[in-house]
């Protein structure tokens, strides 16, 4: 890790655009007069005094929400785009995946596209010539390759630029959302590429709202919101701070920490507003300090569809009677805990009922894990109504 | 590979590690360059959910970044080693002025032909108006040889200028989408109208021997009118196209430019025709003394005007660089613009 390590460096970088329509752009024309869309029309800003050093071989990813100037982030550091103030600094060749088909031209075919777009990031056409097959190959498209490109489907397109763009050479490549364009064959073809790439220690940024692409390829990963770096970290906390936990378990980075062994009710069956207890052995092998439990309580889905004369529904259909927030205190230490709860009752109509303990993680509300209980409350079940409400009732005369 | 049935159990490391080995024996089948074919465990390693981080055994095939130079740019400044974009800009420009060509002629059945055939119409046209109507003879010389002098020039100034004008724009879309020298855009026309030059000036070869005009050791002089011809048209195009960028009114004003100079222009007529009193306009054009200077060394066997040649030179060559400047200078601006 020194200096001479690094290939992106932002400092203080700002990048303004004017919004509206100009009738004309003459002061833009004019080379001393700043470029700068000023304060006095409305702008917004896609990135805001932005400072971030990238290293030789880094593979980095960059996530948020849309709108936050993860594009113009990349444009650039491409050199498409100039900065309104700061200074952008960049070495070596960058090959840049930004928008779908490169720079081809829709009348020429894919094969003098390719050696287009090839000298377009600084290769020779011989060079260009010699990688031909590997690319075409690649790319997968090699019957029409020379038909004009005006006639390929989308992912046609993006599978020959991005073949193109991954096979020059490039010290610095730049992917944005490539992951998400084409099949699933192609994204697996398309994330094995940057799987060598970076194994070959060429310097990557990924824009990706696909987290688990991001948490495999990349050792680090920015997030941006509104032009601000939130966050620069290993991809583990980052994409659970944006993502949620799921996302790092799809990602492969990890397990949800807290196992919701057992949910019991005790006793199984309740006879409407007797008291009954409810336990539970939560399993905590690392602390959650955001972890939060739930008790909700459903009916069955036989007992919607007898009150509704309907069919059976869905399990994710069924209407919660109850949702009670369970204090989340033994999800903070590590250990196998109990959790006990008493109800003094509640008045349930007759049928079957499914308690279930929740586990979700702060801020999001994706179910982490969960553990479910039956109650039967007997008797034979009423038409067209869930529970009872005891009310006490009181007529008394009105005069007006 | 023995570890596989150990991996199977342990999900997060190792199936990664598993990607990799497969990765590499695959390289090495392939010469060390990495081929995706489509076939192989790879996929199947790799598709199942959860792959985990990937595990990094370095190859490190790059060059370290030392060895690059930086490339900074501010809001006002693009600070780049000038042997860098020079080196990428040359065998650009080439493959940016084929293409024109390419796409000119793309799906058109005479093609690369029109290239004869649409100076010939012209000149049936013109020539016939000119030569019938206004009774315009050529001033000493075969009138066709005289009128295809200066059409196979004017065609090249007109193609050029008028392409060159509006080339930025057209190609604004590729501005944002990947960075080269943008000056290879206006400069490509200017090229590519170098393959329509060459040839009208065949065929002009072939009419001044039909004609029995001949050819002269005179000839040898033509480098110069063809080397303002170009530097000029070159710089008219930069100037023009980078404005374009930014004012759409620059590409109506060239057009009607053009039209003047068409008529300021000796093309279709000899400079005799003008009046003694204005013929100081024919000199300060560059184009009308590049048409004046090939037809003395070309059709009357004279050496051209040296000084006057030479001074068109210097400041078409001040002009260009300029316009270069300008371009450069504005750049980083066009995409927001565009």
């Amino acid at each position: 890790m020194s200096a001479n390590d690094e290939v992106i460096v932002f400092d203080d970088v700002v990048k303004r655009y004017r919004l509206g329509v100009e009738r004309s752009n003459i002061r833009a024309a004019i080379p001393w007069i700043p470029h700068d869309p000023g304060t006095n029309v409305p702008t917004v800003t896609a990135i805001d005094h932005l400072n971030l050093t990238i290293r030789q071989s880094e593979s980095v990813g960059i996530i948020g929400n849309n709108g936050t100037g993860k594009s113009t982030l990349l444009k650039l550091i491409a050199g498409v785009v100039a900065p309104t103030s700061g200074e952008v600094r960049t070495r070596g060749r960058i090959a840049s995946i930004i928008e779908l088909g490169v720079g081809f031209h829709d009348d020429l075919t894919g094969r003098e596209n390719l050696i287009f777009t090839g000298a377009l990031m600084g290769m020779s056409a011989a060079e260009m010539k010699r990688r031909e097959d590997d690319i075409i190959d690649f790319a997968g498209i090699s019957r029409a390759i020379d038909t004009p490109v005006k006639r390929y489907s989308s992912g046609m397109l993006a599978r020959l630029g991005f073949s193109i763009a991954t096979h020059v050479d490039a010290d610095v490549i730049l992917v944005d959302e490539v992951l998400a364009v084409g099949d699933i064959d192609f994204q697996r073809y398309s994330l094995e590429r940057l799987e060598n790439l970076i194994l070959d220690g060429v310097t990557t940024l990924i824009v990706s709202h696909n987290l688990a692409a991001v948490a495999h390829l990349c050792n680090r990963v920015m997030r941006l919101d509104r032009g601000r770096l939130v966050a620069d970290d290993e991809p583990e906390k980052v994409v659970l701070d944006y993502g949620g936990r799921m996302a790092i378990v799809h990602a492969g980075l990890g397990k949800v920490p807290v196992r919701l062994r057992e949910l019991k009710v005790r006793p199984r069956e309740v006879n409407p507003s007797e008291p009954f207890d409810l336990e539970a052995v939560i399993e905590v092998e690392r602390p959650m300090p955001r972890g939060r439990l739930r008790l909700v309580l459903r009916p069955t889905a036989e007992l919607v569809a007898a009150h509704t004369q309907g069919n059976m529904p869905v399990e994710a259909d069924l209407p919660q009677i109850l949702d009670v927030p369970v204090p989340p205190d033994m999800l903070r230490e590590e250990g196998t805990w109990t959790l006990r709860g008493h109800v003094d009752g509640y008045p349930m109509f007759p049928g079957p009922y499914t308690f279930s303990l929740e586990l979700m993680e702060d801020p999001h509300n994706e179910v982490l894990d969960v553990a479910m209980a039956h109650l039967d409350v007997p008797g034979s079940i009423p038409a067209a109504a869930v529970a009872q409400l005891p009310v006490a009732w009181a007529i008394d005369p009105t005069f007006s | 590979m023995p570890d596989e049935q150990a991996a199977a159990g342990e999900r997060d490391l190792g199936e990664a590690v598993d990607v990799i080995d497969l990765v590499d024996e695959r390289d090495e089948e392939a010469g060390g360059e990495p081929v995706a074919s489509g076939q192989g465990g790879v996929w199947e390693a790799s598709s199942r959910e959860g792959f985990g981080p990937l595990e990094r055994t370095r190859r490190a095939r790059v060059t370290p970044p030392s060895e690059h130079p930086w490339v900074v740019r501010t809001a006002d400044t693009t600070i780049m080693p000038a042997k860098h974009r020079l080196r990428s800009s040359l065998p650009l420009l080439r493959m940016y002025s084929a293409r024109q060509v390419q796409l000119r002629y793309r799906q058109s059945i005479l093609g690369l032909a029109w290239t004869v055939v649409q100076p010939v119409a012209i000149m049936a046209i013109y020539g016939f108006i000119f030569s019938a109507f206004l009774e315009v003879d050529g001033g000493g010389l075969p009138y066709l040889s005289m009128a295809w002098t200066g059409l196979t020039i004017w065609m090249f100034v007109q193609a050029a200028l008028q392409m060159g004008t509006v080339s930025l724009q057209n190609d604004s879309w590729l501005l944002g989408r990947v960075w080269f020298p943008r000056e290879i855009i206006p400069l490509a026309p200017v090229v590519a109208g170098l393959i329509d030059l060459l040839a009208a000036a065949a065929i002009l070869i072939v009419i001044v021997i039909v004609q029995g005009v001949g050819i002269s050791i005179h000839a040898v002089s033509l480098v110069l009118p063809l080397l303002v011809l170009v530097v000029w048209g070159a710089a008219i195009s930069v100037f023009c196209a980078t404005v374009t960028i930014f004012l759409r009114d620059m590409a109506t004003i060239v057009g009607l430019g053009l039209r003047l100079l068409f008529i300021a222009t000796p093309v279709m007529y000899p400079e005799k025709a003008v009046p003694e009193h204005l013929r100081w306009i024919n000199a300060v054009n560059p184009f009308g003394a590049v048409v004046t200077n090939t037809r003395a060394s070309l059709l009357s066997h004279v050496w051209p005007n040296w000084e006057l040649l030479g001074f068109h030179l210097v400041i078409g060559s001040a002009f260009l660089a300029g316009a270069l400047w300008y371009l450069r200078s504005v750049e980083r601006r066009m995409v927001d613009v565009a």
